[in-house]
């Protein structure tokens, strides 16, 4: 049967292999297409790295000796969860690090050693930030522009997207901002 | 492996679930951050120490077998209530980015312009409210009318910097 333990200790381990193909796309990316968008480069070195982490585990837990005795769907499948979740895990934490307000705010907080609130206001232009995500969300192509209108074209974050809306709402937090009510 | 490894480790995440629906809508926690790690680290933590010591000292609970079949539902649990924090945030800071999403499928099939989006998105002051979480989360501490940065805030940033310097980036626009 697969080792258990091996598998364990190989999937305890794959935040590094995420890590190491993700510098490896990244720097990749930076000096052949700059420009590129990060999230989608990271998104990309979760998907690369069912490769390594996929041959760790066939040369390490899955040999002929071990698929001998026992099913061998229950193991891949429980890899390839919680491979996923590391994975979706490891892109939001690199998400945070791109787009977080608060990140951002400690950051210049550090950076200067003391900010006043006057002055972390100006930092932020609200068009800016706003334009930034409109940027992103064009690079990413989860919208289109057709004559000045922004239309959906993927539902990769829409999805998520509805699935977060209805989830504040069961745990009562304040609702997304719902930007057509506010007109 | 088995199924029940999978089973299990499901289980005990969505006794968390359960948990931290009905503390949130009962309760409505002010420190969001103490109550999630509680709920969905620290006290699973606790009871897999305590299911593996069980096991280890021979005793099997649930037909789950002992020691590392505990070990993979307790990495499962782990796995799974990571990813569900890490999604937490976008919530309680209304995500804009999923919002702007949500906005430009409600607008279809015209669409929405640039100008309409843009309101929407001004019309009230999201820096303040992550002042206050920071604030609140003992990130950053007031000063006099300004604010510096505190230890646990630099625990947060440090790792951050860190990847983005190994993976050649420079600052996040946030």
């Amino acid at each position: 049967m697969p080792d258990t333990s091996i598998i364990l200790i190989l999937l305890t381990l794959s935040p590094v292999v995420i890590l190491f193909v993700h510098t490896m796309v990244s720097r990749t990316l930076l000096s052949v297409k700059p420009g590129f968008s990060n999230q989608l480069a990271c998104l990309i070195s979760v998907a690369i790295g069912h490769i390594p982490m996929g041959l760790l585990l066939l040369y390490f837990a899955f040999n002929a000796t071990a698929l001998s005795n026992e099913p061998v769907a229950p193991s891949v499948i429980y890899c390839l969860i919680v491979y996923n979740s590391i994975g979706y895990s490891y892109f939001h934490l690199f998400n945070m690090s791109e787009t977080a307000r608060r990140v951002r705010i400690l950051y210049e907080v550090k950076k200067a050693g003391r900010l006043e609130d006057s002055e972390i206001q100006s930092m932020y232009d609200t068009g800016d930030m706003f334009s930034g995500r409109v940027e992103r969300l064009l690079s990413m192509s989860q919208i289109r522009e057709e004559g000045g209108r922004y239309l959906l074209c993927g539902y990769f974050l829409y999805i998520p997207a509805l699935i977060i809306n209805f989830w504040g709402k069961l745990i009562n937090l304040p609702l997304l901002k719902d930007p057509e009510k506010k007109k | 492996m088995s199924y029940l490894i999978i089973l299990y480790g499901f289980l005990s995440f969505f006794a968390s679930i359960i948990c931290h629906v009905l503390v949130w809508r009962l309760l409505n926690p002010r420190s969001h951050i103490t109550y999630l790690a509680l709920i969905f680290l620290i006290i699973p933590l606790a009871s897999y120490v305590l299911l593996f010591l069980y096991g280890f000292s021979g005793g099997s609970i649930l037909s789950l077998p002992a020691t590392s079949e505990i070990l993979g539902a307790a990495l499962l649990h782990f796995a799974l209530a990571a990813a569900y924090i890490q999604t937490y945030p976008a919530m309680q800071a209304r995500c804009p980015t999923l919002a702007l999403l949500i906005a430009i499928k409600r607008s279809e099939p015209t669409g929405i312009s640039y100008d309409e989006l843009r309101r929407s998105f001004t019309s009230d002051n999201p820096i303040n409210e992550r002042i206050s979480d920071l604030t609140n989360s003992r990130m950053i501490f007031k000063t006099g009318s300004g604010y510096s940065i505190t230890a646990r805030g630099l625990l947060l940033l440090w790792p951050l910097m860190a990847l983005r310097g190994l993976l050649g980036l420079p600052t996040g626009r946030g």
